[in-house]
């Protein structure tokens, strides 16, 4: 169970597990975890399967918000930072499928506020099903990881 | 000319589903359907699996109600196992089925059916979603995302997770609960009764704008069914079944859930994967029941606690004999939100709710079980066979939804009569379509995922199945 505490950093590693490197989220976000378990950095970790609308009240009382997610685009290994712009206009929020860009919508129209979020993204080599991460994902976790502390320690 | 039109899918519920209406020659609504267009094969893959994988098998069945699999699935299991589970055990697994209640509720009504309450059956469908709803009332919407959070938020400090946990298992739970876990869920239980109030107030005050839905939507004469305890009160983990008329009468009660084959007859039909369930005694045509809340508050003398019990006095007192419409699920649902807070209170507080012994240990016993609890959506039942080194032989599942499907598909041909006065579309027409299934919430098996949005296709063709009209939105 995550306690949230108010202007601190929100992470959000995105995925399923069980689809091999589509759990790729996940592993950053318990490496981190790991991270602030060793170092004593201050930080809110969550994992999901997919964003939901009550995602919209911890990411409020954030002062940063980066989600980590798989990518079917690009080599293997790859990953993209790309912060989100918070003017897109939203679509209709789902229980199964909900962008980013539609929870910070929602977030700002709900509470007021919406802090600046940042999408990194990894591309996976295989998604079929298996708990395990393909060896050239596995290698990128790491330096996923350490790109995400940049990020937030900025 | 005859006329046919094709809904699909079925938007803002929970799986795949298509709406068609038959007209005749003069454009009257001559038939309409309610198909489940999936297929799972959960009750086929598990054959031959260790029945001890069944609950956390089976609540991959939804990614919404896991709980609800979780917890029928553990009771067929202990049956098997032929244990007593302790009684610390029974009250957890109770507290996690009432948080799952109130989270699957608060998706359904806030979420899912708010939109159209709030905005109107006619307003702009691309106006008419949770964000057309915080433009109009963001504080009914910031209310929705905390409910619905608070019953998550229980079920994650149960159960290690939010879907699918692992933590009801045959013989009990795995863990007991901590005192610290205990104040943390009781602290938020007066917030969830203070949202549910909220809502509950505006919801009947926009409630006289929806004469004609009370009046149209799935409002007919039919059975009603749900477990009760002995006192006749609600009941969602234990107890016996009880069917009632619309109009009150007790048909059976004290009815063993165990014994469900003698009285409930799943019939299959060609034109869709759910199955048609009815009460065999009264055969298929009178034997058509609802379950779920609405069915649950008709069922049952009183819910058992206090604000819950004034809320449904006072629904009751207001409606009459309308109180059957099935547009009044999501009066029930809100009511029952409030009981499942009031009652959670109750469980978190008894003495020994902290106890640490909270599970049986045993070998299979027996070659037969049978689990029933009432699931969000209404009475859910796992039926297992195993061989003698505890092997699925079978599973049989009777989901909520499959229960509602007869009264589901009566509702669509009642809504499409009323609003069809010719072959013209409209927008608020297929909204209403939708919307009268979306009053009983159905679950088609949400882990089968579409990607991206779930746009409404209809299509009108002639009686020589040539397509003569066709509206995508």
């Amino acid at each position: 169970m995550s306690v949230f505490a108010k202007g601190r950093p929100l992470i959000i590693g995105i995925g399923n597990p069980l689809r091999s490197d589509d759990g790729l989220g996940w592993a950053v976000a318990e490496q981190m975890a790991l991270d602030c378990q060793i170092d004593d950095r201050e930080c809110d970790i969550h994992t999901v399967h997919q964003l939901t609308p009550e995602l919209a009240q911890v990411i409020a009382v954030a002062n940063l918000v980066v989600l980590i997610d798989a990518s079917r685009e690009g080599e293997p290994g790859e990953w993209r930072i790309r912060p989100l712009s918070l003017a897109t206009q939203p679509g209709s929020v789902g229980t199964h499928h909900t962008t980013p860009e539609e929870l910070a919508a929602l977030t700002t129209l709900v509470y007021g506020q919406c802090p600046p979020m940042v999408v990194v993204s990894l591309t996976g080599a295989d998604f079929r099903l298996g708990e395990h991460l393909s060896a050239r994902v596995a290698q990128s976790i790491p330096l996923v990881s350490a790109a995400v502390w940049q990020c937030v320690l900025r | 000319m005859s006329q046919h039109i094709t809904i699909d899918p079925v938007t803002r519920i929970e799986g795949h589903a298509k709406i068609t209406v038959q007209l005749d020659e003069a454009g009257r609504v001559e038939d309409a359907h309610f198909h489940v267009t999936q297929v799972r094969g959960f009750e086929k893959f598990c054959e031959g699996r260790p029945f001890s994988e069944m609950p956390s098998l089976m609540a991959r069945i939804c990614g919404i109600c896991p709980v609800s699999h979780l917890v029928a699935s553990s009771k067929a299991c202990d049956a098997l196992l032929a244990v007593s589970i302790p009684p610390t055990a029974v009250k957890l697994r109770r507290i996690i089925n009432l948080a799952q209640i109130m989270q699957s509720h608060a998706l359904s009504f806030f979420y899912l059916s708010a939109p159209d309450l709030l905005l109107g059956m006619d307003a702009n469908p691309a106006q008419r979603n949770i964000f057309g709803m915080v433009a109009e009332h963001p504080e009914l919407a910031g209310d929705g995302i905390r409910l619905r959070s608070i019953g998550q938020q229980i079920i994650e400090m149960l159960g290690g997770k939010r879907i699918h946990p692992a933590w009801v298992v045959p013989g009990g739970v795995s863990e007991p609960l901590t005192a610290e876990k205990r104040e943390q869920m009781l602290a938020m239980l007066p917030e969830a009764r203070e949202i549910t109030l909220r809502a509950l107030a505006w919801f009947k005050r926009v409630l006289p704008q929806y004469q004609e839905e009370i009046t149209s939507f799935a409002n007919f004469p039919s059975l009603f069914m749900a477990l009760v305890n002995d006192a006749n009160e609600l009941e969602h983990y234990d107890g016996h079944w009880r069917i009632v008329t619309s109009s009150g009468d007790v048909v059976a009660e004290r009815l063993d859930p165990l014994h469900y084959q003698e009285f409930i007859e799943e019939k299959v039909e060609n034109w869709t994967y759910l199955k048609s369930p009815f009460y065999k005694p009264s055969g298929q045509q009178e034997g058509m029941y609802r379950v779920g809340p609405l069915a649950r508050l008709l069922v049952s003398e009183r819910c058992g606690t206090a604000e819950a019990d004034r809320e449904r006095e006072e629904f009751f007192s207001t409606y009459g004999e309308a109180r059957t419409s099935s547009f009044f699920y999501h009066y029930a649902r809100l009511i029952e939100i409030l009981y499942a807070s009031e009652r959670m209170q109750v469980l978190l507080n008894e003495p020994d709710i902290l106890n640490p012994r909270v599970r049986a240990h045993a070998e299979p016993n027996q070659l037969e079980g049978i689990g029933v609890a009432e699931a969000p959506r209404g009475t859910l039942i796992h039926h297992y066979t195993i061989d003698e080194n505890g092997l699925m032989r079978s599973a049989n599942l009777i989901i909520a939804t499959g229960h509602n499907n007869l009264a589901m598909n009566r509702g669509v041909l009642q809504v499409a009569r009323h609003f069809i006065k010719d072959a013209h579309i409209t927008d608020g027409m297929l909204n209403r379509m939708e919307a009268v299934i979306r009053a009983f919430d159905p679950c088609l098996s949400c882990s089968t995922h579409a990607l991206g949005e779930m746009p409404l296709h209809i299509q009108v063709f002639d009686a020589a199945g040539v397509l003569i009209d066709e509206r995508l939105r």
